[in-house]
């Protein structure tokens, strides 16, 4: 095993060195980094998508990467919640149940943000279709701003059943 | 090919970073341990990311947008693994009363 492990450590040496070797220096302006998709990020962002730098990258042009981070985030954290009370019984009393409404009321608000904006206009969550709703220059802070309350929503409502409705500690529960 | 050894010192000193966590992912014994060179194992490559993203030598040149929003989701993603993994590591210290993985093997054993 321990042969094994300073191999495998050696070989991954050598391969990312390899790699780094073929990296373009961070100052050259004239490599593949600075001229592929990045100088239309830099350049063009603003006009494309009304934010500049890694907000736009993020939130508009990697937008579906941020989705599938979230949703691999909020499982790590379910995972961690199962393995830490799974054994416990759940408790279904109504601060429990109505944490569950507003977390779910909360992602459903969020998604149905990012799903008009997908339906309407051309990119998850782009919030280009909110200016038929609202005035161009406050289109997106009002598109943000309920994308805010949903995640807000999502939060409190898992806060609400993390607190009553998986810990032995629930008031409510009535003891047989 | 054209060897650029400035870059690989510059980015060597970064995989080394993730080395010494992968080789402490092998060599611990202990799973939280374990853990914490997991995270240093991936450190380095946030790093690494972060690195390619500065551009502060070049007057007039932003930094790049897109290695900096790789490094978010990379923490972000670490972050989540690692709560779970503690979280993991919490219930086999409940049951166990344990976290050394040789001796976890032990009492595992029917």
């Amino acid at each position: 095993m321990r042969i094994l492990s300073w191999g495998l450590t050696v070989l991954l040496g050598v391969v990312l060195l390899y790699a780094c070797v073929q990296f373009p220096h961070p100052s050259d302006p004239s490599s593949t980094l600075s001229l592929h998709v990045s100088s239309r990020f830099t350049e063009s962002a603003v006009k494309e998508t009304g934010l500049a730098g890694v907000p736009a990258v993020l939130g508009d042009y990697r937008s579906f990467d941020l989705l599938v981070l979230a949703f691999l985030f909020f499982t790590s954290a379910l995972l961690g919640l199962v393995v830490l009370y799974g054994e416990k019984p759940l408790a279904f009393n109504r601060p429990a149940l109505l944490g569950l409404f507003i977390a779910l009321l909360g992602v459903g608000l969020g998604l149905t943000v990012g799903a008009y904006c997908f339906y309407r206009g051309g990119n998850f969550l782009d919030y280009e279709p909110w200016v038929l709703l609202f005035k161009p220059g406050t289109a997106r802070w009002v598109g943000s701003g309920v994308l805010g309350l949903g995640t807000a929503l999502a939060f409190l409502g898992a806060v609400l059943t993390y607190s009553y409705g998986l810990t032995p500690a629930s008031k409510d529960r009535h003891e047989p | 090919m054209n060897l650029d050894w400035s870059s690989a010192f510059h980015y060597g000193l970064l995989v080394v970073l993730s080395l010494v966590g992968f080789k402490g992912l092998f060599s611990q014994t202990d799973l939280l341990k374990k853990v914490v060179a997991f995270i240093v194992f991936q450190s380095g490559f946030i790093l690494l990311l972060l690195s390619l993203a500065q551009r502060t030598a070049v007057a007039g040149l932003e930094n790049h947008p897109f290695p900096h929003a790789l490094a978010l989701a990379a923490l972000a993603a670490t972050l989540g693994v690692v709560l779970s993994l503690f979280a993991l590591c919490s219930a086999i210290q409940g049951k166990y009363e344990t976290l050394d993985s040789e001796e976890l093997s032990k009492r595992m054993k029917p």
